[in-house]
């Protein structure tokens, strides 16, 4: 996922719930944005 | 640099806005909790759920109802009624809210003098017009943590529909059966409230949508099959990254 999201700055997918985002690539970005 | 991240409206919004713009991003978040305590579906004294008991009338509504409402017979005729308000037989604008609310949310922040941002509403994102071009991955459907394509720009909306987080829930209107041709679809244009809610009707209309698309000015898509197959519009390409 790292190496990944390294490169993206965000990432469009089906709607996700709140329980789904925490092991999304979007929470890595997150994470590492924070 | 302001990054921020909000549960809200049963999904995650992520904000990276490349301003010191703390203030208009929590005027943003406001934002987007009020727009959840007027339209969810879920809470029983939402705005919405009693207008569609006929407790209230439209006119006892907060303004954005009627706002949204019309948006969303727009939604119905552009898409031939693929998009629907009542996915399940009664009122739920949600198809449309989120990304209305997305677009709200990022106009809300180019008035506040920060236009380079990407406004992330659980995996659909409005780009402002400020600023250099942002990277953009999509999610590949039957590939969890990988992508399929990757976008760049900005000023542009970029909506995803699919089956991946929360499973065939998309109906399509004409039969009442979920739709299962399609893995994903994402489309791309400019404004997300339009982009986002014709992206669900995509779904719903299965491989078809690809003539749909090319009939529309200023929009683009790219699709991955149940079977794992990706078809994408002549245009889409000027979006990906070489």
């Amino acid at each position: 996922l790292a190496a990944q999201s390294a490169q993206i700055d965000s990432v469009s997918g089906a709607t996700y719930t709140s329980e789904g985002y925490v092991t999304s690539l979007q929470s890595a970005i997150d994470r590492a944005g924070l | 640099v302001t990054r921020h991240v909000e549960h809200v409206m049963g999904t995650v919004f992520s904000f990276d806005v490349r301003h010191d713009a703390d203030d208009a991003v929590a005027r943003a978040v406001t934002l987007l909790h009020q727009v959840d305590t007027v339209f969810s579906p879920y809470q029983h004294d939402s705005a919405i759920s009693r207008l569609g008991r006929d407790e209230i009338d439209l006119s006892d509504c907060p303004p954005q109802v009627a706002e949204v409402l019309a948006l969303c017979r727009q939604a119905e005729k552009d898409t031939a009624g693929y998009f629907t308000t009542s996915p399940a037989g009664r009122l739920d604008p949600s198809a449309l809210v989120k990304g209305w609310a997305i677009e709200q949310a990022s106009l809300l922040l180019s008035g506040a003098g920060a236009p380079h941002h990407c406004v992330n509403g659980g995996g659909d994102i409005q780009l402002g017009p400020g600023g250099g071009p942002w990277r953009i991955g999509i999610a590949h459907p039957l590939r969890p943590g990988q992508t399929c394509a990757v976008i760049t720009g900005h000023d542009l909306a970029i909506a995803t529909s699919g089956t991946a987080e929360r499973g065939p829930h998309i109906l399509d209107p004409h039969t009442g059966a979920p739709a299962t041709t399609l893995a994903s679809i994402t489309l791309v244009g400019h404004r997300l409230t339009t982009v986002d809610a014709w992206a669900t009707a995509a779904f719903a209309m299965g491989d078809a949508a690809r003539d749909w698309i090319e009939e529309v000015d200023d929009l683009e898509g790219l699709a991955v099959t149940a079977r794992g197959e990706i078809w994408q519009t002549k245009g889409f390409a000027s979006f990906t990254a070489s």
